[in-house]
């Protein structure tokens, strides 16, 4: 079966009553989009803070050569990196000047591989080299966290187990009822914010754990 | 207690019955629909809090494969308790583990003996056993959906009570000013049930040798029986 999702209309729908509407029409002080725009945070919230969206890709294939490969999209960090299934150390450019004067010229000799993998941090992280460059077309398989797809309609769907569509409801309406309008609630906002850190450490103890 | 008693009492404490005085499908502030979404919420996180349901399954592993979607094969999966193959039990372990036993893990053939979990979803199985195996999982569940009136909530019934409060929590939230104080208060009371809960199930859990205990919760609010 395809990985249970949850879907925005349903979390949607329950938000409704909770901000004393019964549709998007009668919603007095706010729109689905803005409410839409908040689940994403919560989404993103969750992805960056509790690290739950890992993701194995094998898709990039080394290059004699060429030393840095694009990332998969909507990638966040990368947690490991293999070259034809070896393991690589994480590194950094400071560690790999120290480590090589030469670093950015080396090249992998006959029957050699990579041994360390960093990412680029120019812009975005959307490369990660490998060093020594590689002489061989090999796969380089990475493991990475990653943003799921946002909401962008209300036929949209999150890849959550049902238990975390509370967090992501409690963020909409803590930003919801703190928005600057005659019907703010901060004193129901800041007690629902302080409650993200408790849902989060959980998340973390669970599925977020040091590798 | 059923979703219907538990709705009662809800009702009750939050003393809004139809004007008309006879029970209605919604009253004055509050929907039927909207109560049952804030119990299916406190059964929700009362399971996420305490870990306090455990199911079993299966899952068929491929030949060399390393890498598994658990989700996508067992109902209702949070976290693993016990990964086992033909009865031999596969130990937890790191990427730093993995990659310090074994030179190219993901492609290792041999007996199964670990696994890692990364993420929600992201499973891993080394070494990767020859031939096609089956991987028997003990894992913690989130609870089935309550749709009617005759559900019965899966936590352990001891625990219904808390199910009110939080529904009390989750209800009273929106009407704000000393409404949002007794709600504060019931989420406390909340918290405290599970706390105890998941302290019970820790200890089940460390007999068993599960590999996830429930997560550790700060509460205000002392149960009785734990001052004891």
């Amino acid at each position: 079966m395809p990985e249970p999702t949850i879907a925005w209309s349903e979390m949607v729908g329950e938000l409704y009553p909770r901000l004393h509407a019964t549709n998007e029409s009668t919603l007095r002080w706010w729109t689905e989009a803005q409410l839409r725009q908040w689940a994403n945070e919560a989404l993103q919230q969750l992805a960056r803070g509790a690290t739950l969206f890992a993701r194995r890709d094998t898709s990039i294939t080394t290059v004699n050569g060429t030393r840095t490969y694009a990332l998969p999209a909507r990638h966040i960090a990368t947690i490991h990196a293999a070259y034809d299934d070896r393991p690589l150390e994480p590194s950094d450019r400071l560690s790999l000047d120290a480590l090589d004067v030469a670093a950015d010229s080396a090249l992998c000799g006959a029957g050699e591989a990579p041994t360390r993998w960093y990412e680029e941090t120019l812009g975005v992280h959307a490369h990660i080299g490998v060093f020594p460059t590689p002489s061989a077309a090999e796969t380089l398989a990475v493991i990475f966290l990653q943003q799921p797809d946002l909401f962008t309609s209300t036929a949209s769907t999150a890849p959550i187990p049902r238990v975390l569509k509370a967090f992501i409801e409690d963020y909409v309406l803590a930003e919801a009822w703190s928005a600057d309008s005659d019907f703010s609630m901060p004193e129901l906002a800041a007690h629902l914010r302080q409650k993200r850190e408790m849902y989060l450490n959980v998340y973390r103890s669970y599925w977020g754990r040091k590798q | 207690m059923t979703v219907s008693e538990i709705y009662a009492a809800v009702r009750l404490a939050l003393d809004d019955a139809a004007a008309s005085g006879v029970p209605a499908s919604d009253d004055v502030y509050y929907l039927q629909a909207e109560a049952l979404a804030a119990i299916n919420e406190a059964q929700q996180q009362f399971a996420l809090l305490t870990l306090c349901l455990e199911a079993s399954g299966t899952v068929s592993l491929t030949s060399g494969t390393c890498f598994y979607s658990i989700r996508d094969s067992l109902t209702g999966y949070l976290v693993p308790l016990r990964l086992s193959i033909s009865g031999a039990r596969l130990e937890p372990a790191r990427l730093t583990d993995l990659d310090a036993r074994y030179f190219t893990w993901p492609a290792t053939s041999g007996t199964p003996a670990r696994y890692l979990q990364i993420g929600l979803n992201l499973l891993g199985i080394v070494p990767q056993q020859s031939g096609s195996s089956t991987l028997t999982v003990i894992y913690a569940k989130e609870p089935v959906v309550l749709t009617t009136g005759t559900d019965t909530p899966e936590i352990p019934a001891e625990y219904h009570p808390a199910l009110v409060k939080y529904a009390l929590y989750y209800l009273l939230q929106k009407r704000g000013g000393q409404y949002l104080s007794l709600a504060v208060e019931k989420w406390d009371e909340f918290l405290a049930d599970a706390a105890q809960c998941a302290e019970y199930v820790r200890a089940r859990y460390r007999a068993r040798k599960y590999d996830t205990l429930p997560a550790e919760i700060s509460v205000k609010v002392q149960k009785e029986a734990a001052r004891a």
